[in-house]
């Protein structure tokens, strides 16, 4: 019937892609949960405690079996499924941290309020977070354009929905404001990759093809450059790089308090992965990012800086405990990014290390204004005076959380700002480049302004007293959220004090450059 | 024991720290006499600690290629290394030691937190949690002078921001909120100027014996100096790949240019200018200005008075005596030490701050109403003598500055207590609202005449010795070194006067005259001292007197190492400067 050639050619596809599904264990054990939780929900099911307890328990396996063949996988050498994923160490390491804040985030959702999501749309909820996590677990491992955009689109639309959780009106504007932005932001990637597609013919932008078609390419580099700049703005997006960071303060206010956790970190962290090994292929290649006519360190520099003061500067305005936050973070993006336009591997490092560190820090800071908004009903950090000489440990856990964020010692947020500085500062000695220099001077100056309000937080909560209005408990908290806390601020004392522990792990990881 | 004596003294609060965690908070006075125990603690270890320390063991530097020498009561232990891919491996050590530059501070330290927690007995709102940073805060001004390792000196140097922060803030006076949150901006401003220069320092400063270990040069436990010249041959010929260095925190290897990498940013020979200037001698300036600030020196010092005037009586004392030490100290320790070019070169800028604060500062302690901010410029005024003693680099200028630290160290607090005995009684501290107090309070009154005049220098006082050797090593270094010019010297002269003019005014106004008191019903309040008053007064007075009468005491102990330090640092920073200005 069929030639015998083409019989054999699907055999060795079939087999290959059997060989491949061995390779994305984690990634099945997810998707698995994210059914079992559609049936569930499709069944009425909505006790909660179940609900979190397989989403938990699924995160779990997909973890376990990260670490038990997520390294020992034979990987061919252009990957799985034909190159399409390459589940290499970084992706490992970034997985990882992906699980664990999903934990954190269920861990979070538990509980009669479960941190403003509506309780009635627990089933919902838990699919969605799972495919954001899926959406993100992809993108951390994919260098091919058509999966990359794939991966991406599934976390924006989860997180879209997300977004609008708690079913109020601030919500809903937060999750139209965000697919606008989010939409338009897709679509200019998509032209951006198209453009490089058509001038290469490749969709792997670290496969042979596409370095070699761009090397003999016979164009201008104008074309070239808008094409990766639009590419990279979809990335971007994703990190909250200014200026591509007018979403993120709207939508961490209008979500529910576990799920802005969530999206502060890895959505995130996603889109760093991306953008190191973009960066790293064209830097490798010496393409694009070396390109004699056109600095592209001096522009990602200036997106850092700007990240850092703007982030800074408007945290500095804000009453709203997670609109803080979100501006925080937009200046805590301005770190991670300079530790990638460090162009070494001493510069992806201390990135990996600050995102692990930020991961911690930032759920400690979101259990913290859960357990605050529960007990005033309200998220205005001015609310919360007075709080700090009732809750004699929460107060502690508040001063050293915030201390974390700032990158005072002793936290491993000192650390992780260290690491970051050092690889500017090498960089700075080795290429002479004066704007790196400057930017690690803009880096030094934001730690004092970032200081200023992440102090309001204990400011209030110990130099003012409560005022008249009756403090009224809307939510007790839970020992397991107090006792998560523990633990967050416990690892965040301990790898300043015992950093090495972390980056052990860290140096683990095979790095390009 | 003497082995772990440093470590002894520094982590005893913290310690009684992590007792008094456990103390439920309304058992009150358990806070107090854990504190109290803790510094006495403190104070006896540290008076052992003088007087086992060996004079005339010089200074703590890495002279003799590489080997610690003058250092005492070293303590040496791996903290952590963190493995940096191409850079190479970052060695941060648990470093403590001694030498005659820090011994007297530690010293200095113990006793004036002693006197704060005697004068702390009155707090009566949430002792526990005051008592609990009062003794964080204490763990870390004892560990900025014993930490050798600039990673550890500066977890220190920025761990003391946090407690200050809240016992001014939480106990303080009616604009603490804004006092605190000055002085939490300003310190950390200045200490993110010193991170700057650490970050730099480690990427450039190896340590031979452990990449000698590393790359299986050297073995472990028989190094001899010969091989640490050999290892910093082999570093300075780029011989070693970048992956096998060890990069570290230890400031006295960071005081020996040998062991810098060719062509680091920091290396003499890196030949790289910042801003038109050699980076050496701009790192110079930013530790300079991290330091000013915490001093603290004109025009860097207004949140000095705002801080001193809200914070609680002890946590001035605390403030005063042996806070701004610190600036004083790190700039010897760091900045002079590691960077001596700097100090050749800026002499005239750090004189020139110093005279400046001086008359500055007195001037502005003769406009003010309020007694304790008075007292607060005149701290700035005083600290002015130790930037000028530093300036001129001679032994009896520096022996000076040192000695006006420690002199400082006393009378400030007894300063602050008066004012504090003051405001205890009438919560009035504003100079014209009191006349004629002599008449009414006798024993208060001798106080504050021997604390007025011993600030002011009167000989038979510690101030006096300490301003004269300040003089005297200025006017020496003038005319040997030609560093700084006569006329700051002699505008510097002028300060003694201002200083006489403000004290003896207010001694004028407030205590002689007929008896007078602005809101009378604080009458009944006006009573002499208290036991617990004279309990924290009278040692600081024997003690003012004591050095005053018999400075050996102290210049015994610090001469050899002064005397080291400042040939070192003139001798040394002019080489390094013809090589950078080559």
């Amino acid at each position: 019937m069929y030639p015998a050639v083409f019989i054999s050619t699907l055999y060795a596809g079939l087999a290959e892609v059997l060989q491949s599904l061995q390779g994305i264990l984690p990634e099945i054990a997810i998707a698995v949960t994210l059914l079992l939780v559609v049936l569930l929900d499709l069944f009425k099911i909505k006790e909660g405690a179940l609900l979190s307890f397989i989403t938990g328990a699924g995160v779990l396996a997909a973890a376990l079996l990260l670490h038990t063949q997520g390294g020992a996988v034979p990987v061919a050498e252009e990957g799985l499924f034909h190159g399409m994923l390459k589940p290499d160490s970084l992706s490992v390491f970034l997985r990882s941290l992906f699980l664990l804040a999903a934990l954190f985030s269920v861990w979070m959702s538990r509980g009669r309020v479960a941190g403003g999501v509506n309780i009635s749309r627990l089933g919902e909820f838990h699919t969605l977070l799972l495919s954001l996590l899926l959406g993100a677990m992809l993108m951390s491992m994919t260098t091919h354009f058509l999966l990359i955009y794939m991966s991406i689109e599934l976390v924006s639309i989860s997180s879209y929905i997300l977004t609008n959780f708690s079913f109020n009106r601030k919500s809903a504007e937060a999750g139209i404001k965000y697919l606008l932005f989010g939409a338009v932001a897709s679509a200019v990637m998509l032209f951006g990759i198209s453009l490089l597609y058509g001038f290469t013919g490749a969709l792997d932008f670290a496969s042979a093809p596409f370095h070699s078609s761009l090397l003999s390419l016979s164009i201008d580099s104008l074309p070239l450059l808008v094409a990766g700049f639009m590419a990279l703005a979809g990335f971007l997006f994703k990190l909250s790089v200014v200026p591509f960071h007018v979403w993120a303060p709207d939508v961490y206010e209008g979500a529910p308090i576990p799920v802005a956790a969530f999206f502060s970190v890895v959505p995130k962290l996603a889109g760093l992965a991306l953008l190191i090994r973009f960066v790293q292929y064209f830097h490798e290649s010496s393409i694009l990012f070396v390109s004699v006519d056109f600095n592209w360190q001096f522009i990602l520099a200036v997106l850092a800086g700007l990240s850092m003061f703007i982030g800074n500067l408007a945290a500095l305005w804000q009453d709203n405990a997670k609109r803080m936050l979100a501006y925080s973070s937009i200046a805590h993006t301005g770190f991670l990014l300079s530790g990638v336009l460090a162009y070494s591997s001493l510069g992806i490092k201390s990135v990996i290390f600050y995102a692990s560190i930020y991961l911690l820090m930032n759920f400690a800071a979101f259990i913290l204004v859960k357990i605050l908004y529960g007990k005033t009903g309200n998220e205005s950090i001015r609310s919360w005076s007075g709080l700090g000489k009732k809750a004699p440990y929460l107060g502690a856990a508040v001063v050293v959380v915030m201390i974390a964020l700032t990158g005072l010692p002793p936290t491993a947020g000192f650390t992780a700002k260290l690491l970051v500085f050092t690889s500017l500062w090498e960089a700075y000695q080795l290429s002479g480049n004066a704007v790196l220099g400057y930017l690690l001077l803009a880096g030094v100056v934001n730690t004092v302004i970032a200081l200023f309000y992440y102090l309001k937080i204990p400011y209030f909560m110990y130099f003012r007293t409560a005022g008249n209005e009756a403090v009224q408990e809307t939510e007790t908290t839970g020992l397991g959220e107090k006792v998560l806390l523990g633990i967050l601020t416990g690892l965040l004392l301990l790898f300043f004090f015992k950093a090495d522990w972390l980056l052990e792990e860290i140096n683990l990881i095979d790095f390009i450059f | 024991m003497t082995a772990y004596l440093l470590s002894f003294i520094t982590f005893v609060p913290l310690l009684a720290a992590l007792m008094l965690l456990f103390v439920p908070a309304r058992l009150v006075s358990a806070g107090r006499w854990l504190a109290l125990a803790a510094t006495v603690l403190q104070v006896v270890f540290a008076s052992i600690l003088w007087f086992a320390f060996e004079k005339g063991a010089g200074f703590a530097s890495s002279a003799g290629a590489g080997r610690e020498a003058g250092v005492q009561f070293l303590e040496q232990a791996d903290w952590f290394t963190l493995e940096l891919g191409s850079l190479g491996k970052m060695s941060v050590q648990y470093l403590l030691g001694v030498d005659g530059l820090s011994v007297t501070m530690v010293w200095l330290a113990a006793f004036v937190m002693l006197i704060g927690v005697i004068s702390s007995w009155n707090i009566r709102s949430n002792v526990k949690g005051y008592f609990l940073l009062y003794l964080l805060l204490s763990c870390s001004v004892v560990g900025c002078f014993v930490a050798l390792d600039l990673f550890l000196f500066y977890l220190f140097f920025e761990f003391m921001l946090l407690p200050m922060y809240f016992l001014i803030g939480m106990w303080g006076g009616p604009r603490r909120e804004y006092a605190s949150i000055k002085f939490f901006l300003y310190t950390l401003f200045g200490s993110l100027f010193i991170l700057v220069v650490m970050i730099g320092l480690y990427v450039s400063v190896i340590d031979p014996v452990a990449t000698g270990i590393g790359a299986g040069l050297l073995e472990a436990g028989a190094v001899l100096p010969a091989d640490i010249s050999r290892m910093q041959v082999l570093i300075s010929h780029g011989e070693l790949s970048s992956g096998q260095l060890v990069h570290t925190f230890n400031m006295l290897h960071m005081m020996d240019v040998n062991n810098y990498i060719p062509g680091s940013l920091l290396s003499l020979s890196g030949g790289e200018t910042v801003f038109g200037q050699p980076v050496r001698l701009m790192a110079f300036l930013a530790l300079f200005i991290g330091f000013a600030i915490k001093l603290p020196a004109v025009p860097v010092h207004t949140w000095l008075p705002d801080a001193h005037v809200e914070a609680p009586t002890p946590i001035s004392v605390v403030l005063a005596g042996i806070l701004l030490k610190i600036g004083g100290y790190g700039l010897i320790r760091i900045g002079y030490s590691i960077f001596p070019e700097g100090a050749v070169h800026y002499a005239y800028l750090v004189a020139g701050i110093g005279v400046f604060s001086i008359i500055y500062g007195a001037l502005n302690a003769l406009a003010q109403h309020d007694l304790k901010k008075l007292i607060a410029y005149s701290s700035v005024s005083h600290m002015g003598y130790v930037l000028l003693g530093l300036a001129v680099l001679t032994p009896e200028g520096v022996s000076g500055a040192l000695f006006q630290m420690f002199s400082h160290g006393l009378i400030s607090p007894l300063l602050f207590l008066v004012a504090g005995v003051l405001y205890d009684r009438t919560h009035d501290r504003l100079i014209e609202n009191y006349g004629g107090l002599a008449f009414k309070m006798p024993a208060y009154t001798v106080v504050v005449v021997i604390a007025f005049f011993a600030s002011l220098g009167l000989p038979g006082f510690s101030g006096f010795i300490a301003e004269m050797l300040v003089f005297l090593g200025s006017f020496k270094g003038a005319a040997h070194y030609n560093l700084i010019p006569f006329w700051l010297v002699a505008v510097a002269a002028l300060g003694l006067l201002l200083g006489a003019a403000y004290y003896l005014w207010t001694l004028q106004r407030m205590f002689f005259g007929k008896y007078f008191i602005r809101n009378a019903g604080m009458e009944a309040q006006m009573k002499d001292l208290q036991p617990r008053e004279y309990l924290m007064m009278v040692p600081l007075v024997i003690l003012i007197i004591l050095f005053g009468v018999a400075p050996s005491l102290f210049l015994d102990t610090v001469n050899s190492a002064v005397s080291e330090f400042a040939g070192m640092v003139y001798q040394t920073g002019s080489a390094n400067l013809k090589m950078l200005l080559r």
